[in-house]
């Protein structure tokens, strides 16, 4: 009889435990429309800026721009990006393990949501800023991190800023992906039918290179922090739904296991009067 | 016929064929019909109108940058409202949010006076706007 009453004990609690994890699937899988629909919105504009970039580059006198060229600093910034919360697989994790294959000698690090922050500082590295990921509107948190970043730059602080995020592939597959910040890596050139020459820059082809490569780094960010917010909610959804099932193939198993022991327990009580009964004949 | 595309961080606001269209520009208001030179500027707040059919349209624009090429346009600014997204009550507010920060601009870093600075700018072009129509 006691055990019984465990196994349904048992069955009521991860069918609790259920409902929890499917009402998460349910918010992760409306947040994660809203977010991928904006990470597909975003993309015209940073397509249609790299274009310019292509053209006002090749057209621009200045082969040295300050955010172009490389310098000797021994120092290198990684930025982090993850999320603020967990349950979602292993979104943040996969991120993380890069971190440690890389070389993180003379490294400092700017992390973007509470896991990466907590995994840095556990890991003993080197921290030198950290945001929250849903403390300040995406397009504020971009600005505010492009010019941290290329003011520690052009002042010749580190040699190399590099950003690591989980990519949004497709809502079952998150890959950790490195790109480079600064120096701007060569920016490939977009073929066209009109040669860039035949262009006309106003007011000049180096002031406007200028702002926009800046700019450039902007959207870059901008980009990788809406996408990390896509691949947040699709990992949480799917993380949520393996937890749903697997919730649900506990009590399948549960129940098979309740219905025996009640089965033995019906048996042995009918043992128990019929044996009584041939006793008394 | 030009083709014009405006398009923010957030979505294409804008793509269809117009007859012109004039941006402003850091060199001044500039209006472009078919034909026009190949060109690329930078965009700065103000007021972008497209014509088509004689049809005048208004747009609130931020900072950006424009490329001209055969025929289209393509503006890329932070900033594109229509007439009627604009709402006055808010606009004022963020010209008073903008216009209290600067005032207290020996309290702020440069960037953000930058930023209240470039903020103020976009309320402005926005206003600017609304009161436009009024008038017509």
């Amino acid at each position: 009889m006691a055990q019984i009453r465990e196994i349904k004990k048992r069955i009521k609690s991860i069918q609790n435990t259920q409902k929890v994890t499917h009402a998460m699937e349910l918010v992760a899988a409306t947040k994660m429309r809203r977010s991928q629909e904006a990470a597909v919105a975003g993309r015209p504009y940073s397509h249609t800026l790299h274009e310019i970039l292509s053209k006002v580059q090749s057209a621009s006198h200045e082969k040295r721009h300050r955010l172009l060229k490389t310098n000797s600093s021994p120092n290198q910034l990684i930025i982090v990006v993850s999320s603020d919360r967990g349950l979602a697989g292993g979104l943040n994790l996969n991120v993380f393990r890069e971190i440690l294959k890389a070389e993180t000698r003379n490294t400092s690090f700017i992390t973007i949501g509470k896991k990466a922050t907590q995994f840095v500082a556990k890991s003993g590295l080197n921290l030198t800023a950290s945001y929250g990921s849903e403390e300040i509107p995406f397009l504020q948190l971009a600005r505010l991190l492009t010019k941290m970043v290329s003011d520690d730059f052009v002042a010749q602080k580190y040699s190399k800023v590099s950003l690591i995020y989980p990519h949004f592939q497709s809502v079952v597959l998150q890959v950790p992906t490195w790109i480079q910040l600064l120096p701007i890596p060569p920016i490939s050139q977009i073929e066209e039918e009109i040669p860039s020459g035949d262009f006309l820059f106003e007011p000049s082809a180096d002031l406007i290179l200028d702002s926009i490569l800046k700019h450039h780094v902007l959207t870059q960010i901008y980009q990788v922090l809406v996408e990390t917010k896509a691949s947040e909610h699709s990992a949480r959804m799917v993380a949520m739904k393996n937890a749903t099932e697997a919730a649900g193939d506990l009590v399948d198993d549960l129940t098979l296991t309740y219905n025996q022991a009640r089965q033995e327990a019906i048996t042995k009580e009918l043992l128990d009067i019929i044996t009584a009964q041939h006793a008394f004949e | 016929m030009l083709h014009l595309q405006i398009i923010t961080p957030e979505k294409i606001v804008f793509d269809d064929e117009v007859d012109q269209v004039s941006l402003p520009t850091a060199t001044g208001q500039i209006t472009i019909l078919p034909h026009h030179v190949a060109l690329v500027t930078s965009v700065k707040p103000g007021e972008l109108i497209f014509k088509k059919h004689s049809k005048e349209e208004l747009l609130a624009a931020g900072f950006g940058f424009a490329q001209v090429a055969a025929d289209n346009v393509k503006v890329l600014v932070d900033l594109a409202a229509p007439e009627e997204e604009l709402e006055e009550r808010k606009i004022e507010e963020a010209k008073k949010a903008a216009e209290q920060a600067l005032a207290q601009k020996h309290l702020l870093s440069e960037e953000e006076f930058a930023t209240a600075s470039a903020n103020l700018q976009k309320a402005l072009a926005q206003l600017k706007i609304k009161h436009r129509r009024r008038r017509i």
